[in-house]
């Protein structure tokens, strides 16, 4: 550190001789402890309500379709589904199936959106066609994510063991008694393309 | 303490304390965090997604 009264003009010396730089280093002299504590907690109160209200914002689906990309192409599709109307009235939102609740998952999720938002600056999706096109890409990238963690957004609402075998058909009872409950498969490896229209997948060479 | 150096202003206090209350701390925080999300993206796509919850 360099010496205040220093006649050095180097970066460091001018940060440290800096009045309000000084005075943010040294003990307060016109303030209690008590009161700076208060501060300092109230300031910590105020930050957490307000990073926490941000956050909660940023899981809306709202937020989610602020944006044309999303909009007109995603959320138009899911309107025609099962999560949009259904005969309990529970409506499933993107955040539902597309963020994970754990906070560690969930803040490197909104970190990952910062390519989302990359792609939105330059109109990487900008088009119906551009979107159709990365469209298989991206699908991928929600199934591999739903099978390595065992589906676990799906789960949030729906529990295999408080499935009513009686109550489904016998097509779904044979799958889910046989692949689902034994832990073989997972929801998404049978059920893709439940809440959006599948990729197109013929055009794709690469897709098998 | 030596008496020759100068006494911060009571203005000058308060001042740092705002400043570093409701500015320097909360940008520190989210930068933070940001770095925690980005550290652990950049881990899951070299690991692959992360398994169950
Ligand atoms: C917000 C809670 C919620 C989430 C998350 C959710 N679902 Fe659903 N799902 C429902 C509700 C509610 C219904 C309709 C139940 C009813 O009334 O029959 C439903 C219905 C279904 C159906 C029945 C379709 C039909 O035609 O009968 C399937 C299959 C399904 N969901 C699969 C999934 C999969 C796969 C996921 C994960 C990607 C998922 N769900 C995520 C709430 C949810
Ligand atoms: C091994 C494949 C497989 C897995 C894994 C699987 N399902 Fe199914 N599921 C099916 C089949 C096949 C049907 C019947 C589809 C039909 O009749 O159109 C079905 C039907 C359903 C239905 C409608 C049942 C009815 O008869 O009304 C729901 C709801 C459902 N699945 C939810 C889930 C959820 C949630 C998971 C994950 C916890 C899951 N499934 C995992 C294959 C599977
Ligand atoms: C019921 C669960 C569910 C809901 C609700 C849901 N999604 Fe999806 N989404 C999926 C699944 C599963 C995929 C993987 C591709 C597939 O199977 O269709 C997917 C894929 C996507 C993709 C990749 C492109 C594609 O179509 O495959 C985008 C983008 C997307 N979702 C955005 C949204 C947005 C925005 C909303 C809210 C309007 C939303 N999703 C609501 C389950 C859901």
């Amino acid at each position: 550190m360099a010496n205040p009264s220093s006649e050095r003009r180097g970066l460091w010396a001018r940060i440290a001789g800096n009045s309000i730089i000084r005075t943010m280093a040294r003990p307060s002299v016109h303030f209690s402890l008590a009161f700076l504590t208060l501060g300092g907690f109230v300031a910590g109160v105020a930050f957490w309500g307000a990073f926490n209200t941000a956050l909660e914002f940023a899981n809306t689906e709202k937020f989610c379709i602020g944006c044309h990309e999303m909009r007109d192409n995603v959320y138009q599709e899911l309107q025609g589904t099962i999560h949009w109307t259904n005969r309990s009235g529970v409506r499933a939102t993107c955040p539902d199936c597309h963020v994970p609740h754990a906070w560690t998952l969930k803040i490197a999720r909104k970190m990952a959106a910062s390519r989302e938002i990359y792609g939105m600056l330059f109109g990487v999706i900008d088009t119906r066609e551009k979107f159709l096109a990365v469209r298989p890409e991206l699908a991928q990238h929600e199934w591999d994510r739903m099978s390595a963690n065992r589906s676990t957004e799906c789960r949030n609402c729906h529990k295999p063991e408080s499935m009513n075998f009686d109550k489904q058909k016998a097509q779904a009872v044979a799958a889910h008694k046989n692949q689902l409950l034994t832990g073989e498969k997972t929801c998404i490896d049978c059920h893709k393309g439940i809440a959006h229209k599948l990729p197109n997948v013929e055009e794709l060479p690469t897709f098998e | 303490m030596q008496t020759a150096v100068a006494q911060s202003s009571k203005a000058r206090e308060a001042m740092s304390f705002l400043i570093l209350s409701v500015f320097i701390w909360p940008v520190i925080a989210v930068g933070f965090v940001a770095v925690y999300g980005f550290a652990f993206w950049i881990f899951f796509i070299l690991s692959g997604p992360p398994g169950p919850a």
